[in-house]
């Protein structure tokens, strides 16, 4: 099996010859090659919600990624652990804003478990620990509340600021 | 998908420029100041090509291949997005319409139009509380997505803060409603009767609670957690030292989906309430009764017989307990697992006999 390729299309028309292997950290491209029966050799696989630029972060960050064990299930229980990703991961995501939230949307349609929850947890970095106000400026989020909304959904939650 | 296509639709559907929202990002944020700039040269680009977009501007993006709609991002530099990227989201993306036209003036917020609404609960989902209310603060928009029930269905104080007010606790019941499913005050010493009370009566659909060393906790907030929340599948009431008897009958006798007890270090717990709670408790698998000196011979044989179902028990430091007990309890519970009788320091092997001849599923 080593050695198999196959050829994943960009919407722009660019074709991309990917390990088999590596394709199928894509639970979409799995699913499609085994459940479908499309044969590796011929058939080119358009992902019509992909571009070449992502397509291609993509199959870099599947290519380093190759050797993972499978990310376990989503645990009702997980813990909300931000610190845990790699230091290659954060190199890898060190891109603009909207690069970064079509990585999320291209590993979301892919179905790609370990991409979808590093490039979550990249956003939720930057919110964890600013103030409303630092997160507005941060995504170019736009106030608006009343200033008797805000003052009202301030209060209700002081609860969580420490003392 | 959607998200792209609203940005798109701005960019080139703003008609008369409303430059008070073009506000620059400041300069510390790189990363907000291209979308700004999209802004910015899509403006500049649009009012060359007005005409041919009154359409969008007016509502209806139609899916057309107006070469006009594409030159104010394909001239545009410093967006190294493929065109055609847009227009394959733009083609995929036929509902939402509606949702659209809700958007009005302000600046261009690249997270809210790109990430559909589950992608942004996602990202939420990695939020502690305190990161979740304030983003609670940021806007309408995001006011809604965090307090999304999903976010709060599993509450840890555990790890958040040991002096927690019950207030807070209060509030935080509030916010989670029916959605709180499990709960974990740990160690939260000032937590009330009280408190626990406003918490069972707004949280009917707790399932698994762990309250080990609420010190203030008694047999009244067992009995509201019995009145209100009958899914409860797993209790933790170990080292709660005003608990007897009579909690462990309220909610043994109400909650009868329990699977899972530990009454580790209650000494107030005795032989009767055990015998009760494994009564009424047939489905139980997770039985914890670390240093009970009240679990007696009786007590481990009335578990035996009305529990077949244990996989899981743990007796470590039950001093009372013989050889005689242990097995007529491996008799009736074929299906242990896992049995910790660390500290017993009366059994013999005879009991080891006992478990090697009834219980094959020891691990």
């Amino acid at each position: 099996m080593a050695g198999n390729k196959i050829k994943l299309q960009s919407n722009d028309g660019d074709t991309f010859d990917v390990d088999v292997e590596i394709a199928k950290q894509s639970a979409t491209i799995k699913t499609m090659l085994e459940d479908l029966g499309m044969s590796e050799e011929d058939d080119v696989i358009p992902l019509p919600n992909v571009n070449s630029a992502i397509l291609k972060k993509v199959i870099q960050w599947a290519t380093h990624h190759k050797d993972d064990p499978p990310p376990p299930e989503d645990d009702e229980n997980r813990e909300k652990n931000l610190s845990d990703i790699s230091s290659w991961d954060q190199d890898f995501l060190k891109v603009d804003q909207g690069t970064l939230f079509e990585l999320i949307l291209a590993a979301n349609y892919l179905d790609i478990k370990g991409l979808l929850d590093v490039t979550c947890k990249t956003v939720a970095n930057m919110i964890k620990g600013r103030t409303p106000e630092e997160i507005r400026r941060q995504f170019n989020i736009k106030n608006d509340f009343t200033p008797q909304e805000e003052e009202q959904i301030k209060k209700e939650n002081e609860w969580c600021e420490e003392k | 998908m959607a998200a792209i296509r609203t940005f798109f639709k701005r960019t080139v559907g703003q008609t008369s420029s409303d430059n008070n929202h073009l506000n620059p990002a400041s300069p510390a944020d790189s990363p907000s100041d291209t979308s700004s700039s999209i802004t910015t040269n899509g403006h500049v680009h649009k009012s060359t090509n007005d005409s041919s977009n009154n359409s969008s501007a007016t509502g209806v993006l139609v899916n057309h291949n107006d070469d006009s709609l594409k030159h104010p991002l394909l001239n545009n530099s410093s967006i190294n997005r493929p065109r055609r990227f847009i227009f394959g989201l733009i083609h995929h993306s036929a509902k939402t319409d509606t949702q659209l036209e809700q958007v009005s003036d302000e600046d261009i917020c690249l997270l809210d139009k790109k990430l559909p609404k589950e992608l942004v609960l996602r990202i939420f989902s990695f939020l502690d509380y305190q990161s979740l209310c304030r983003c609670a603060q940021v806007s309408k928009y995001w006011n809604t997505l965090a307090l999304d029930g999903s976010n709060w269905q599993s509450i840890n104080l555990k790890n958040f803060q040991r002096d927690i007010d019950g207030t807070v606790l209060e509030n935080l019941s509030k916010r989670c409603g029916k959605f709180l499913k499990r709960l974990n005050i740990e160690n939260c010493k000032f937590i009330t009767d009280h408190n626990m009370r406003i918490l069972a009566n707004n949280c009917p659909n707790l399932e698994r609670l762990i309250m080990k060393h609420c010190d203030k906790l008694s047999n009244t907030t067992l009995f509201y957690l019995s009145k209100h929340c009958s899914y409860l599948t797993s209790i933790n009431i170990s080292s709660c030292s005003h608990i007897d008897d009579h909690g462990v009958k309220m909610i043994s006798s109400n909650c009868s989906h329990l699977e899972s007890w530990d009454i580790s270090w209650c000494m107030a717990i005795t032989e009767n309430g055990i015998r009760i709670l494994a009564e009424s408790c047939s489905k139980l698998t997770t039985f914890k009764a670390e240093g009970c000196t009240h679990m007696t011979n009786n007590a481990a044989i009335y578990l035996g017989k009305n529990c077949s179902g244990l996989l899981f028990l743990d007796l470590n430091r039950c001093s009372s307990l013989t050889d005689d007990g242990l097995t007529i309890l491996s008799q009736h519970c074929p299906l242990l697992e896992t049995l910790i009788i660390a500290n017993c320091t009366s059994l013999t092997d005879q009991t080891l006999i006992a478990l090697g001849k009834y219980c094959h599923q020891l691990k």
